[in-house]
C-alpha cells in the first residue's frame, strides 16, 4: 500500500472520526512510511535521548512486522517471555501490548465497536476485545503460531486459541502450576522444550543454542540497567513521574532479549541518574509518594496527569516495573525462562503479590497505594479486598479505582478525579 | 472576612457563609444544567440573606461535582473532605458519615479533627442514589417528598431485585401492573437503597455513631430502612443538604488542606 497523505487528509475530512485509524493503518502497511519514520523519529531533536532506543525499536519492529513481512511472527500472551522468541529468531507479537498502544493513539473505540459488530461479548476484557477488533480492522500482522501461558490471565489463552483456530495455525499453551519448586521447574522446562520443537516445525526456525544464549545475555544486561534505574527511583524527591513509566512498561515485555533492550534501559538509567545528580526531579511539586498497582488508562483520561501535575501526588514506583526474576542462567536458558514464568509475583499464593507490594511500599517510602482495576481483569482486581485488608493492618492507605485501560468510554473521568483528589486530601 | 463554602451537586447547590464559628447564612438552589450559574445563584441568595456584599466575603472554597466550574472560588476541595469537616462540626463524636446525593452515595470515615480518613463511593451507576428514587417515584406518579410518608404505610416486605435504576423502574411498573400497593413498593425501594449503602458502611467499618447527610437524608423511609439495615439509630443534622457547603466554608476559614 502506498502512503498518500493527500488521500488520508481527504478521507479525514469526510470521516473525521476515522483519521487516526486510517492514518495508522496506512503507515503500518507502507514500507516507505515506516522507513521514513524509522530514520526520522530517533533523529528528531525534540525526542529526548532516553526515548530514542524505544522509538528505534518500535519503528524497526513495525517495519519488520508490517512492511517487510519476511519473518515468522508468533503471537504471544504477555506472560510468555520474549527472550524465548527472540532467541529462536522469531518475531514476538503481543496483542495486549499492541491494544494498549492502540488506546494511546485513539484507535480502540472503533476497534471495540468492530469487535461488537462481530458479536464479541461485552463483558470480556477490553484488551482482548480491542485486539480482536484491531485484528479485524487489519492492524495486526499475520502469524505462524500462537502461544500463551495458563497463569494469571486465562482469557488471553482462550482468545489466542480461537484466533489460531480461525487461521488454522498451531496454538500452544504453557501450563504453569501455582507452586515454585523443582518439580514445577522441571514441568515448565519440559513444556518449553516441546514448544521450541513445535515452533521449529510451525515456522521453519532452527534452535541455535548460541542465539538463545545471546538473547538471555542481552536480557540480563538490560535487567542490570533496569535494576540500577529502580534503585535510583528510591530517591526523594522521586526523580521520575510514574505516568510515563506506566506507559513504557509494556515495552519491557517486548524488548528484553533484543539488543535495543540494553540501550533502552541504559538510556533510562542514565537519564534518571542525571536527574538525581542535578536534584532536578521531573515533577517539582511532590506532596505524597504513591505505589501504583496494576495498570493505567492509556487513552486521554487525564487521571494520572491530574494526580501528578495538579495534586502533588507522585507515583514513586509501579508494581509492574518490579523485576521479580533472578539473572537468567545462560547455560540453561529454558530452565531460566521457566523460573521467570513461575516466579511472577501474581502466580500462586496471594502472599507472593502481597510481599512484593509491601516490599515496594517500604523500599520507595510510599504514603499510600493506588490500585487501578481494569474492567474484566480478574487476575488483578480479584485480589483487591485481600490487599486492602492487609495494607490497612499495616497502616497503609489504599485507594481502589475502577476503570478501563483500553476503552475510554468506560473511564468516568469526573468520579475518578474526585476519588483521587479525595485520597490525596486524606494523605496530606 | 466571612469564609464561604459552595457545594454544587447534580441536583442542588448550596452556599454557606460563616461568621466565626457559626452559620451567618445558608442557601439551597436547584443546580439545573449550568453549575457555574447555580453557584452564582446559591451565593447571591446567601448574600441576600446575610445582608453582606460580595466584596465582604472570602475566601471561598468550592466543592461537589460542579466544583471545577466555579472559577471564582479560591480553592476546590472534594465533597469527601467537606462532608467530613462539616459533619464533625455539627456532631463532634461522629466517626462515619453517610451521604446520599442526587447522583452518588458515599460513606466517609472521619478522624477526630474532622479529617476524612477513608471513603467508599458508589458513582458508577445511579443505584443507591437520589436519582434511583427520583426515577422510580416518577413511575409511581409520586413526588420525591411523598416517598417517606407513604413507605410508613407498607404492610408487607416487597423485594426490588434490580439494582439497575432503569431495570428497577421496569420492575416497579410490573409490580404496579400486578396490583402491588404503592406503599409496599416504595418501602421495597428504600430497602434496596439501604442494602447498597449499608454494604458500603460495612466496608469502611461501622462506628457507634453514624450521621446521615445529603438530600435523601430528608426521606424518613430511607432513614428507617438504613437504620434497620445497620441496626443503629442515625443522627441527622437539621439541614442535611448544607453539610458539604458548611465543611467547605470551615476549610476556607481554617485554610486547611
Amino acid at each position: 500500500m502506498k502512503l498518500d497523505f493527500g488521500q488520508i487528509l481527504s478521507e479525514a475530512e469526510a470521516r473525521p472520526d476515522s483519521l487516526a485509524m486510517n492514518a495508522a493503518l496506512r503507515l503500518l502497511h507502507s514500507p516507505r512510511g515506516l522507513q521514513l519514520a524509522r530514520w526520522i523519529a530517533p533523529l528528531d531533536p525534540r525526542l529526548p535521548a532516553h526515548f530514542r532506543p524505544s522509538a528505534k525499536f518500535t519503528l524497526e519492529l513495525a517495519r519488520r512486522l508490517y512492511a517487510e513481512k519476511t519473518e515468522h511472527v508468533v503471537w504471544a500472551s504477555v506472560f510468555v517471555p520474549c527472550e524465548l522468541l527472540w532467541g529462536l529468531g522469531l518475531m514476538p507479537f503481543y496483542p495486549e501490548v499492541a491494544a494498549a498502544a492502540g488506546a494511546a493513539i485513539g484507535l480502540t473505540p472503533r476497534a471495540i465497536a468492530s469487535a461488537a459488530e462481530a458479536g464479541t461479548p461485552v463483558d470480556l476484557c477490553t484488551y482482548h476485545r480491542a485486539s480482536f477488533g484491531l485484528e479485524r480492522e487489519g492492524f495486526y500482522p499475520s502469524a505462524a503460531a500462537f502461544v500463551s501461558t495458563s497463569h494469571l490471565c486465562t482469557l488471553a489463552g482462550i482468545m489466542l486459541a480461537a484466533e489460531a483456530h480461525r487461521r488454522a495455525k498451531p496454538f500452544r499453551l504453557i501450563d504453569v502450576p501455582p507452586t515454585f519448586d523443582s518439580d514445577s521447574l522441571d514441568y515448565v522446562e519440559a513444556q518449553l522444550q516441546t514448544l521450541v520443537s513445535d515452533l521449529e516445525v510451525a515456522t521453519g526456525a532452527r534452535y541455535d543454542p548460541d542465539r538463545m544464549r545471546e538473547a538471555l545475555r542481552l536480557s540480563n544486561a538490560a535487567r542490570a540497567f533496569a535494576l540500577e534505574l529502580n534503585a535510583l527511583r528510591v530517591q526523594k524527591p522521586a526523580p521520575l513521574r510514574g505516568g510515563p513509566m506506566l506507559t513504557v512498561l509494556g515495552l519491557g515485555l517486548w524488548i528484553l532479549g533484543h539488543r535495543d533492550g540494553v540501550s533502552h534501559f541504559r538510556a533510562w538509567r542514565d537519564y534518571t541518574a542525571e536527574r538525581v545528580e542535578r536534584r532536578d526531579p521531573e515533577q517539582s511539586n511532590q506532596k505524597i509518594r504513591l505505589f501504583w498497582l496494576h495498570l493505567r488508562p492509556y487513552g486521554e483520561s487525564g487521571l494520572i496527569e491530574h494526580l501528578e501535575n495538579d495534586l502533588g501526588g507522585v507515583i514513586a514506583f509501579e508494581e509492574h516495573n518490579t523485576l521479580w526474576w533472578d539473572e537468567l542462567d545462560e547455560a540453561r536458558p529454558l530452565r531460566a525462562l521457566a523460573a521467570k514464568i513461575l516466579g511472577h509475583p501474581s502466580n500462586g499464593s496471594i502472599e507472593r503479590r502481597l510481599a512484593m507490594i509491601l516490599d515496594g511500599v517500604k523500599r520507595y517510602e510510599c504514603d499510600g497505594v493506588v490500585h487501578f482495576s481494569h474492567w474484566g481483569c480478574r487476575q488483578a482486581a480479584g485480589a483487591t479486598r485481600v490487599i486492602r485488608d492487609r495494607l490497612r493492618r499495616e497502616g497503609i492507605p489504599m485507594l481502589e479505582l475502577d476503570g478501563d485501560c483500553i476503552d475510554p468510554a468506560n473511564v468516568q473521568s469526573g468520579p475518578l478525579r474526585t476519588r483521587i483528589e479525595a485520597f490525596v486530601e486524606t494523605l496530606v | 472576612m466571612y469564609a464561604t463554602g459552595i457545594d454544587i451537586g447534580s441536583t442542588s447547590g448550596e452556599a454557606v457563609i460563616l461568621n466565626g464559628n457559626g452559620i451567618l447564612a445558608a442557601s439551597v438552589v436547584d443546580t439545573g444544567y449550568n453549575s457555574r450559574r447555580a453557584a452564582e445563584a446559591a451565593l447571591e441568595k446567601a448574600l441576600a440573606d446575610s445582608g453582606l456584599k460580595r466584596e465582604q466575603i472570602g475566601p471561598i472554597v468550592a466543592t461537589g461535582y460542579g466544583r471545577i466550574a466555579i472559577e471564582f472560588a479560591d480553592r476546590q476541595v472534594t465533597e469527601i473532605s467537606c462532608y467530613a469537616k462539616g459533619m464533625a462540626h455539627i456532631f463532634p463524636d461522629v466517626r462515619t458519615v453517610v451521604d446520599i446525593g442526587g447522583q452518588d452515595s458515599k460513606v466517609i470515615a472521619v478522624g477526630k479533627n474532622g479529617k476524612a480518613m477513608d471513603f467508599a463511593m458508589n458513582d458508577k451507576c445511579a443505584a443507591g442514589t437520589g436519582r434511583f428514587l427520583e426515577v422510580t417515584a416518577r413511575a409511581l406518579q409520586l413526588g420525591l417528598s411523598d416517598l417517606g410518608g407513604i413507605s410508613a404505610q407498607a404492610t408487607r416486605d416487597l423485594a426490588i431485585s434490580s439494582i439497575c435504576t432503569v431495570f428497577a423502574e421496569s420492575e416497579v411498573i410490573t409490580l404496579v401492573a400486578e396490583g402491588a400497593e404503592r406503599a409496599d413498593i416504595v418501602a421495597g425501594l428504600h430497602r434496596a437503597i439501604a442494602k447498597r449503602v449499608g454494604a458500603m458502611v460495612k466496608r469502611i467499618g461501622p462506628n457507634p455513631i453514624i450521621a446521615f447527610a445529603g438530600g435523601v437524608a430528608k426521606n424518613e423511609g430511607v432513614k428507617r430502612a438504613l437504620e434497620r439495615e445497620l441496626g443503629i439509630s442515625l443522627v441527622i443534622p437539621p439541614e442535611p443538604q448544607i453539610v458539604g457547603a458548611l465543611g467547605a466554608a470551615l476549610i476556607a476559614r481554617d485554610g486547611e488542606g
